[in-house]
């Protein structure tokens, strides 16, 4: 059970990381709310099963990220107004 | 008594209004005629920042969960759904199945009733006319609102051509209809009741559960555009007693130019195919399925399903932060629509003394609508805000705001500041707003031409 949390915690932040390279301005946003907020829902899980689920629903999600990321990047657009004041208030 | 300069003021918005007027009764006179933009169309430059986009119910970007499920079908899973004979059908053709399942999954249908489209459109001429000239031979009178969606208006306008009768019902000034009205003018001889579920410019929520029960009472088929509707809010066919409904994918997320429409098969409805051909999607709508685009609908589905009640709270918690900051600071604002039956990510204000087409070039680092996306060409008002019997200057002055599943609130935060800010700019300039400061009541004033 110990490991997976850790496997989950590093999950998030490999999520983490994406979040600050990549370039999908508000989906990115609504990612990081998404998982945060997934995570807090099923904190209190403890059947196994749902368990083993839940952290394969997390792999792929985080391998589907990687990915759309990637794509994001090749077809990188110009900012929008908020994203630009955000990147200026970093 | 006015003073000179206020009565200069009065000269020159007097020749607006008449001109503005004169221009109405051209356009109603030419329909066909294209109006020219006022806000002129351009590309962005490369250094240029985009604008915000909050315009959800024109269209929604592609949820990356969705582009991801279709991309291995547009590289390398390409075979023709129809082939039969060999792997590369076999696997287009799962890919097809499954994704009809997901998208009567959501709205609880059987997956044999889902037939795809090219989108919301094609399905409302396809269950309006199709139902329409399959009965006609005993049936021949139709029922719809005034505040349908043009392709639902034009197609009924069609069938008017054809001989068929067509009710356009009234709609009441909250945006609902009157269901005592609607059971008086169902007839012996009426086919079919075409009613959309949420309307795309005013936001507002029709009781299809109620008109669902009443047309299977009297007999009569019941179609709801749910484009707006699917994947926004929870929908049963069978509990809402529906026998044909319209989807479009890219309002939920998913691609665009494809759609589907629900025919229910018990009781059983029967249409008259738009597209023939080769009989596919049970001979109601030949042609080969897009394998890649029926994937994206039905991860968009899925997707929808699954995320409906997060979607549904957070869209709901900006929309009243929107609509809150912006009624606390400018007065003279009116929400057009009920403000308790509606889809809260669809809000539709107008701001008195300020034309909503000058509001909409002030906020040019917002992406808005002033109504339809369909109808946006036109110098017209709204014709939903004229159903609704809004007043034509309210009609003129109306912003429509989208938001949706990655709207943030700072767009929101945004969007509302800068809105408060041109609207008292613009208001400042207004010799109407200047009166109206004054006491005069405008409507007491006798507009004369020159």
């Amino acid at each position: 059970m110990l490991c997976l949390v850790d496997d989950l915690k590093a999950r998030w932040l490999k999520i983490l990381k994406i979040s600050i390279s990549c370039c999908l301005g508000g989906m990115m946003t609504y990612a990081l709310r998404r998982v945060r907020d997934a995570f807090r829902e099923n904190r209190t899980v403890e059947d196994p099963k749902v368990v083993e689920e839940l952290v394969k629903r997390a792999r792929d999600g985080l391998a589907l990220i990687q990915r759309q990321v990637c794509i994001g990047k090749m077809f990188e657009i110009q900012k929008t107004v908020v994203e630009q004041e955000g990147k200026k208030s970093d | 008594m006015m003073n000179r300069t206020l009565s200069r003021k009065l000269l020159v918005s007097m020749c607006g209004i008449c001109s503005r007027r004169l221009s109405f009764a051209q356009s109603a006179v030419n329909t066909v005629q294209k109006q020219k933009e006022l806000i002129k169309s351009r590309e962005l430059e490369k250094d240029e920042l985009r604008p915000l986009y909050m315009d959800f119910q024109a269209t929604t970007p592609m949820d990356p969960r969705v582009l991801d499920a279709m991309l291995p079908f547009q590289v390398n899973y390409y075979g023709n759904p129809h082939s039969r004979t060999h792997a590369y059908g076999w696997e287009s053709e799962t890919a097809m199945e499954k994704a009809r399942k997901q998208v009567a999954d959501l709205i609880g249908a059987d997956p044999r009733e889902i037939v795809f489209t090219s989108g919301a459109t094609e399905s409302n001429n396809m269950s309006i006319k199709g139902v329409a000239r399959f009965y006609k031979a005993k049936k021949n009178h139709i029922i719809t609102t005034q505040t349908e969606h043009k392709c639902v208006l034009d197609s009924c306008r069609i069938l008017e051509a054809e001989g068929f009768e067509v009710t356009y019902l009234p709609v009441k000034n909250n945006g609902l209809i009157d269901l005592k009205q609607l059971q008086e003018t169902i007839r012996p001889y009426t086919s079919l009741v075409s009613i959309m579920t949420v309307n795309n410019e005013i936001g507002v929520k029709q009781p299809i559960k109620e008109i669902g029960h009443l047309c299977r009472s009297r007999n009569v088929f019941f179609h709801t555009d749910a484009a707006q509707a699917v994947g926004k809010i929870p929908i049963n066919v069978n509990d809402w007693k529906v026998d044909l409904m319209s989807i479009s994918g890219h309002k939920i997320y998913g691609p665009k130019g494809v759609g589907a429409l629900y025919v229910r098969r018990r009781p059983r409805v029967r249409i008259e195919p738009l597209q023939n051909g080769g009989g596919q999607e049970r001979g109601l709508r030949s042609g080969t399925v897009p394998t890649p685009l029926a994937v994206g609908l039905g991860a968009a589905c899925d997707i929808a399903q699954q995320e409906l009640e997060y979607d549904h709270k957070r869209v709901t918690s900006l929309a009243n932060r929107l609509v809150q900051k912006i009624m606390s600071e400018i007065p003279d604002v009116v929400m057009n629509g009920d403000p308790d039956q509606r889809y809260p990510g669809c809000v539709n204000l107008s701001f008195a003394y300020v034309e909503g087409e000058s509001l909409l070039m002030a906020l040019k680092d917002v992406a808005l609508s002033s109504g339809s996306a369909c109808t946006s060409a036109s110098l017209e008002p709204s014709y939903v805000l004229r159903a609704i019997g809004a007043d034509e200057d309210l009609a003129h002055s109306s912003i429509r705001f989208g938001i949706g599943r990655f709207t943030t609130e700072e767009e929101v935060d945004y969007t509302v500041e800068k809105c408060i800010q041109q609207v008292k700019r613009l208001r400042e300039m207004s010799p109407l707003w200047e009166m109206v400061q004054e006491g005069i009541d405008l409507k007491s004033i006798k507009w004369t031409q020159h």
